[in-house]
């Protein structure tokens, strides 16, 4: 355990360096609610009901604040390009040699930079975020037990999501070993996660059985779970299975980015170094 | 004239350097082409998720939102496959010192760094886009005139060189504070705004989108007038091309001002 202590620093030391990145997230995520806010208001105004597939124009508008948020916070990994930057320099050859798990190291590093954006940027922001739009009357926090056992299960559930996180920017990682294209599979990943953890648009949108299917998948358990929790969109009971969905789907992808690691390694080709 | 022939010379080579150097790697450009139309396909399919639910947004319907979607990608496809590389300069470029070799050659920085890239992944953007102009557009009864087929190319064509404005702008403080690719996301992502009708935002977003960051000069109002035919179509045109003008010469400018300005990293 200690001698991953300092690959945990190492995170949190590279987050903060950042600081360029959070203020123009601050600035875009502004730019985006408010679009967000224009268009929901205007689809609300164009509406028959008060109320499209179960959200009210206000839970639409808390739900996006706070995916914004978590999908910023807590969906940060920079394994992929670490992997991909070992390859093309060459230092992956040193690394296999090392006495540590080249897997439990990405995790490690992982979780350091989702605590310093965690401490620095996510609590903030979701205090600020509670306070205006209760203020506002649009989220209700319930008695301080429930709210408590919430937080309690939604750090639960992002804990699990952030390693389930990880772990499919490391399989991808992994792709890397065959193909270099580290771009394009980025861009590939990002755009699945967005897509079916509810980034874009609430999966209770998605039609008929692709809607089913999507709330099945591990990537609901990315963003929409988590924040269903947080604004007490779930009952305690869905609250329960959100938190096990995520881990059964952590365990499954960790033996499948085992197995291919497996195979990987032995057909790693450096391209410099 | 023998400029411009050097010119054109010089750009044909560099930009075949490029390409040959991207050829070298197809499965990655195709990934990479994988990636790009999944991300317009999950951006369509929110669109049409939200919109299915209720009748029309401010007078729009799913036809014409497809056709105002697949237009925002043409003017930034065209940006897209010659000046990708201001993104990197932006980003990376000036930190790891790579400019350096510009500044040595007797040719204008400008020029070099968008001989740099040639983007064949826009292609992909070209075709996603027409593919959608196309299906939405027969949907629409669209009054096709002269002078909105003029005007339809003069948005993509001048509009594009607005957006490469832009970004040279946005580019041009890396000289001096090193990076600047946040300033230039910021501003790009002003597009998403056209993604839906210019009505459905208050008149101090409006303004913006007209004057400040022409996004919705460039694509909102072409299409709303195929759409809706409200201004004349040659007053658009003639208003873009204006724009594009100010915007190129504002920029170059300033592009000139950073670059006299800048230190090596020294790396």
């Amino acid at each position: 355990m200690k001698k991953y202590i300092p690959f945990f620093k190492a995170g949190m030391m590279e987050e903060l360096s950042y600081k360029a990145a959070i203020y123009s997230w601050v600035v875009t995520s502004i730019l985006q609610l408010a679009c967000v806010l224009f268009l929901w208001s205007a689809v609300y105004a164009n509406a028959e009901t008060s109320v499209i597939n179960g959200f009210t124009f206000e839970q639409m508008i808390v739900y996006f604040v706070f995916t914004n948020i978590f999908a910023f916070v807590c969906l940060e990994s920079s394994t992929l390009g670490m992997i991909d930057d070992e390859i093309k320099d060459g230092t992956i050859a040193i690394s296999f040699i090392k006495p540590i798990s080249y897997r439990i190291r990405f995790l490690a590093t992982a979780f350091g930079a989702n605590m310093t954006s965690a401490i620095i940027l996510g609590i903030p922001a979701y205090i600020v975020a509670f306070i205006i739009l209760s203020v506002m009357g649009y989220v209700t926090l319930g008695t301080p037990m429930t709210f408590l056992i919430r937080i309690l299960l939604f750090l639960i559930c992002t804990i699990l999501a952030i390693a389930l996180n990880d772990c499919i920017n490391y399989i991808c990682g992994i792709l890397c070993f065959y193909t270099t294209a580290a771009w394009g599979l980025n861009q590939t990943k990002n755009v699945v996660i967005n897509f079916f953890s509810g980034v874009f648009i609430p999966l209770t949108f998605f039609p008929g059985v692709l809607g089913n299917i999507c709330r099945l998948l591990p990537f609901a358990g990315l963003t929409q779970n988590p924040v269903y929790i947080l604004i007490g969109a779930a009952s305690m009971e869905q609250s329960l299975q959100f938190v096990v969905r995520n881990l059964i789907w952590w365990i499954v992808f960790e033996i499948v980015a085992k197995l291919l690691f497996q195979h990987a390694s032995k057909r790693v080709t450096v391209q410099g170094g | 004239m023998k400029k411009t022939k050097y010119y054109l010379h010089l750009y044909w080579v560099s930009i075949s350097r490029s390409l040959i150097s991207r050829l070298e790697y197809k499965k990655d450009l195709f990934i990479g082409i994988i990636g790009f139309l999944l991300e317009n396909v999950a951006s369509i399919c929110s669109i049409y998720f939200i919109i299915r639910n209720i009748p029309s947004l401010a007078g729009w319907g799913i036809y014409q939102m497809g056709f105002l979607y697949g237009f925002t990608m043409m003017p930034i496809a065209v940006d897209h496959l010659f000046t990708d590389e201001l993104w990197r300069v932006a980003y990376f470029r000036v930190k790891k010192g790579d400019l350096d070799r510009y500044f040595l050659r007797p040719n204008p920085i400008l020029f070099q760094v968008i001989a740099e890239t040639f983007q064949p992944e826009a292609f992909g953007e070209l075709i996603v886009g027409t593919v959608m102009l196309v299906i939405c557009g027969t949907q629409c009864q669209i009054h096709w005139t002269f002078g909105k087929v003029i005007m339809i190319l003069v948005a993509t064509l001048f509009g594009a060189l607005i957006v490469t404005a832009i970004k040279i702008f946005t580019a041009a403080p890396a000289f001096v504070i090193k990076k600047s690719g946040f300033i230039m996301q910021i501003l790009y992502n002003f597009r998403d705004y056209t993604k839906y009708p210019i009505q459905i935002y208050p008149s101090a977003i409006r303004f913006m989108l007209m004057f400040i960051f022409p996004f919705g000069l460039i694509i909102s109002m072409p299409v709303g007038n195929l759409m809706f035919d409200s201004i004349n179509p040659w007053l658009i045109s003639l208003s873009i091309i204006l724009m594009a003008m100010i915007f190129m010469c504002l920029s170059v400018a300033f592009w000139n001002v950073c670059v006299r300005r800048y230190e090596s990293t020294g790396s």
